[in-house]
């Protein structure tokens, strides 16, 4: 009965790359093109640090990346890594600064002024952070399912409001990744731990669900520890405090205005999304005052916004065609 | 017998290929399709599905999971048993002294049995030279050791006068840490509790439905049983008794995780023994390193703007 699952070998991150840039933990990828011409502006992803940044580039079927290099787009990324205990003192601050070193770095490298900035989830808020505080350096910002807005009745931030995130980093250094693992089942824990694998025994015969459920699983357990200090900001300043919607998050004492937000915005937004539902951006939309904006949304949850293949038949398709026209 | 072994051999070639979670959740959700099918079946015959056994098994198979971790803290009860004060546990060392005189001579056998194997090894193996100054070296180092060490104090009454060995930071840590796991075991328990309740009222509800209506395959009782569930527990998880029990169990979870670390590392700390540096006073040299690595940063971005500058100083006194 198991054969099937004893077959797949999961080897994420599908297209080829060099690390460009190595800071102790996070590192900057550069992706081998896929054709010769490339589009003029740079594109820099920047994932969340819950989980891995392969998502984007799980498999050849799903890839967002893929696509990005296929039309022709010059490929950067950020991976934050695997923080350890020694990281426990890194700041948001830090993780901001790291994507304008990598933005001055691509800059330099390519002799543009400014680059195209994709973030997703958590990286979407460190994105529009950074383009608030460096707007000269973002051509266009893309913002894949972005937690913006953190006042939502969604479980999770219902639960974020009832953590006191201080004892969990004074206790475990980091918060863990078994922890958020356990979190982020516990959520849902019917249809997350039971109905998701019931699913896959009932259909435990089809190869192609079965290489995706494995891939996708891999990746979900595949969780590094946030280093306990930007716990505490992230739990505290945003989900206590929505900091950022209300105009009140600064770094290194400088304010985060959203009211900077002028260049050419994409929003993807998945209506089904239980970690950042659609209330979390929307207000983020309607108060940016970009003239060049627009919001695409697909009927699927968080990550199927990036691995499902009705997103990439629809979304993706207008997603790519946006990013394209705006970076020749 | 010959597929159980192919079954068994198969299942470790999978464990090896998925993620831990995966493989434990997938074993968890084959045993929860075997007590599914038990229930299906009687229902096929009778039309009619009665609150049994099986339905606790399908509880304790979903949340093992989540409840284990939190178990093995509580079992950080032993602990205390052993580094507490308690009368039990003096009296236990002191009935058991002859018990450990006895344990210190078997460990004393062991060790010539041991040496005179190795010495029996080097005849085989080592040189005439190696092998006598090797000898030798040995049989002074353990001569020597056994002279300077030998205990000639009751060691059991320096264990019934522990309040006073330690400091009192870790005396203080140690009240906490035993303050804390309390709470967390109440907490743990109504946590448990509330969840048992919601998992046993979607018992009942799709009990209801199941006998009152007619569910045709296997497939919709199981996603009708599992609907059920699910939709009472997006109820519970926000309801106010269930974030209040959580918070309670997390706080204190966490703080009796960090006392108890305290309490050791105060321990460690007083002592001149104590070859390690604790996880706090490495936290202090990671956090020293992490403001220096910020500041080196803020300086070569000084230095590189200056260098900018430079250059256009130097650019405007060209032309």
């Amino acid at each position: 009965m198991l054969e099937s699952l004893r077959e797949i070998e999961v080897k994420p991150w599908s297209c080829e790359y060099e690390i460009v840039d190595e800071d102790w933990l996070f590192k900057l990828l550069h992706f081998k093109p896929k054709k010769k011409r490339l589009l003029k502006t740079p594109i820099l992803i920047a994932y969340a640090y819950i989980n891995r940044p392969y998502i984007l580039d799980l498999h050849e079927r799903v890839s967002v990346v893929r696509r990005m290099l296929e039309a022709g787009l010059d490929v950067w990324m950020i991976d934050w890594g695997y923080p350890k205990r020694a990281d426990r003192y890194y700041e948001i601050a830090d993780y901001v600064d790291y994507i304008d070193y990598c933005v001055e770095k691509i800059k330099e490298e390519r002799k543009v002024d400014s680059v195209t900035l994709h973030g997703y989830c958590l990286g979407a808020t460190l994105s529009v952070i950074y383009s608030s505080l460096y707007p000269k350096n973002v051509r266009n910002l893309v913002v894949q399912a972005p937690p913006i807005n953190f006042h939502t009745d969604n479980t999770l931030a219902v639960w974020a409001r009832n953590v006191t995130p201080e004892k969990v980093s004074r206790a475990l250094g980091n918060a863990s990744g078994d922890f958020l693992n356990i979190a982020f089942l516990l959520v849902d824990p019917i249809r997350l731990t039971v109905e998701k694998y019931q699913a896959l025994l009932d259909r435990i015969d089809d190869p192609k669900f079965v290489h995706d459920f494995l891939y996708m699983d891999h990746w979900i357990f595949d969780s590094p520890a946030i280093p306990g200090k930007v716990y505490e900001e992230y739990i505290t300043r945003w989900y206590h405090r929505n900091e950022l919607i209300r105009g009140e998050y600064e770094v290194r004492g400088r304010k985060v205005d959203l009211k900077n937000i002028t260049m050419p915005t994409l929003l993807l937004v998945a209506e089904k999304d239980h970690i950042t539902p659609p209330e979390c951006a929307k207000p983020f939309y309607e108060l940016i005052p970009s003239k060049d904006k627009l919001m695409l949304t697909v009927n699927k949850g968080h990550i199927g916004l990036t691995v499902s293949s009705a997103a990439h038949k629809t979304l993706w398709s207008e997603a790519i065609r946006w990013i394209v026209e705006r970076s020749k | 017998m010959i597929e159980r072994v192919a079954f068994e051999e198969e299942i470790i070639e999978v464990f090896k290929k998925l993620p831990k979670e995966s493989f434990e959740l997938l074993l968890r959700n084959i045993s929860i399709r075997e007590h599914l099918e038990n229930l299906w079946k009687k229902y096929e015959i009778t039309g009619k599905v009665k609150k049994d056994e099986e339905f606790s098994k399908i509880f304790d198979e979903i949340f093992r999971f989540f409840f284990r971790p939190l178990e093995i803290f509580l079992a950080g009860e032993q602990y205390f048993k052993y580094i507490l004060p308690k009368p039990d546990v003096i009296r236990l060392f002191e009935s058991q002294r002859e018990l450990f005189e006895a344990y210190e001579d078997f460990i004393l056998s062991l060790i010539s049995h041991m040496r005179i194997t190795s010495e029996i090894l080097m005849g085989f193996t080592f040189t005439e030279t190696a092998k006598s100054l090797t000898e030798s070296f040995v049989k002074k180092w353990w001569d020597f050791a056994r002279r300077s060490y030998k205990i000639e104090l009751d060691s059991y009454r320096i264990a019934s006068e522990y309040p006073f060995i330690i400091s009192k930071e870790a005396s203080n840590d140690l009240f906490k840490a035993a303050e804390h796991w309390s709470e967390f075991r109440d907490a743990f328990f109504e946590f448990k509790e509330i969840i048992t309740n919601t998992y046993d009222q979607s018992v009942e509800e799709f009990i209801d439905f199941a006998n009152s209506n007619k569910i045709e395959s296997f497939q919709d009782f199981s996603a009708k049983f599992a609907g059920i569930v699910a939709k009472n527990f997006d109820v519970m998880i926000k309801s106010e008794d269930y974030l209040k029990a959580q918070r309670k169990m997390l706080d204190n979870l966490m703080d009796y995780t960090y006392h108890t670390r305290k309490y050791f590392e105060s321990i460690l700390e007083s002592s001149p023994l104590n070859p390690f540096a604790t996880i706090s006073q490495m936290d202090e040299a990671y956090k020293r390193i992490m403001d220096l690595k910020r500041k080196v940063k803020e300086l070569e971005k000084k230095v590189k703007e200056l260098e900018g500058k430079l250059e256009g100083v130097e650019n405007v006194r060209k032309s």
